[in-house]
């Protein structure tokens, strides 16, 4: 169920030097082979072990996202990724036309605190990591409700200076 | 969704290693569901290989917040064996700060102040 299209390495970094656009359904095991798909096609681009593992975390958290907004009408959607490899680092587009993300979930809200030691185990967090993880691991993310559903886009820079 | 582990005492401890490469959204119900599995009846406290997975993402990591929960403070659970980008997930949530994180099994069963005998 993934349409793929991978262009040769280009020399010049006035183009990207690689280039992967996939197409899949907005469903967990899509996401799971989606994602094993860009890193192996991200191996393959030369991206480095650690720029490849930044970006696949903040993949998986975009699009699990998608995934659990799902679509108004209950219909599985479908989710656009595209990944361009730039001297920046990796530019990522992704749009669906599932439900509009919240904007809040794009204002940075600073560091997550370190937890303290007396925290009763009851009140530990399961879950809220997705966005944060994003913030942290990007630059300029912005994200669109546009006609046709969301477009988010950011980059995972090659030396983000801040992991 | 099947999630392999495999689960042994060693000295007071009951030692779970997860046999997947990954602990994402597919796979953190069932994961929560196989290591209670593997830790209901035991004492102790437990020790999570993670030494086979490469990739966790904050389902995952919710996954393990949940058993570490469900363990509560008599049977702490602890880390051991973190890829490294298994390990940066846990040092960007702060989630480092709340399960003891050993290099290895061994690292844990011989240093721990949770050691079994030493209680």
């Amino acid at each position: 169920m993934i349409a793929e299209r991978m262009r040769a390495l280009d020399p010049s970094d006035a183009r990207p030097r690689a280039a992967l656009r996939l197409m899949f359904p907005a469903t967990e095991d899509a996401v799971r082979a989606g994602l094993l798909h860009c890193r192996r096609a991200m191996r393959t681009a030369g991206m480095c072990t650690d720029l490849t593992g930044r970006a696949e975390i903040v993949l998986a958290e975009a699009l699990n996202n998608i995934t659990e907004h799902g679509r108004p009408d209950g219909q599985t959607g479908w989710i656009s990724l595209r990944c361009d490899l730039c001297q920046a680092g990796l530019r990522v587009v992704i749009t669906d036309r599932c439900r509009p993300l919240p904007q809040d979930l794009l204002a940075f809200s600073g560091d997550m605190r370190p937890m303290p030691g007396n925290l009763d185990l009851a009140d530990l967090p399961e879950g809220g990591f997705g966005w944060h993880l994003i913030r942290l691991l990007t630059h300029d993310l912005a994200c669109k409700h546009e006609a046709f559903g969301n477009r988010l886009s950011f980059l995972v820079p090659r030396n983000p200076g801040k992991d | 969704m099947k999630m392999q582990l495999t689960s042994r005492e060693l000295g007071g401890w009951t030692v779970v290693t997860v046999m997947e490469d990954r602990i994402d959204a597919v796979a953190a119900i069932a994961f929560k569901e196989a290591i209670r599995h593997a830790t209901d009846g035991g004492t102790g406290p437990v020790i999570l290989d993670l030494g086979r997975v490469d990739f966790i993402d904050s389902s995952g990591l919710g996954s393990i917040v949940a058993v570490m929960k469900h363990l509560g403070r008599e049977r702490r659970l602890h880390l051991a064996d973190l890829q490294p980008n298994v390990d940066r997930v846990f040092r960007l949530t702060r989630m480092d700060s709340i399960f003891p994180i050993h290099a290895t099994v061994a690292d844990a069963t011989d240093s721990s102040s949770d050691h079994p005998d030493d209680r």
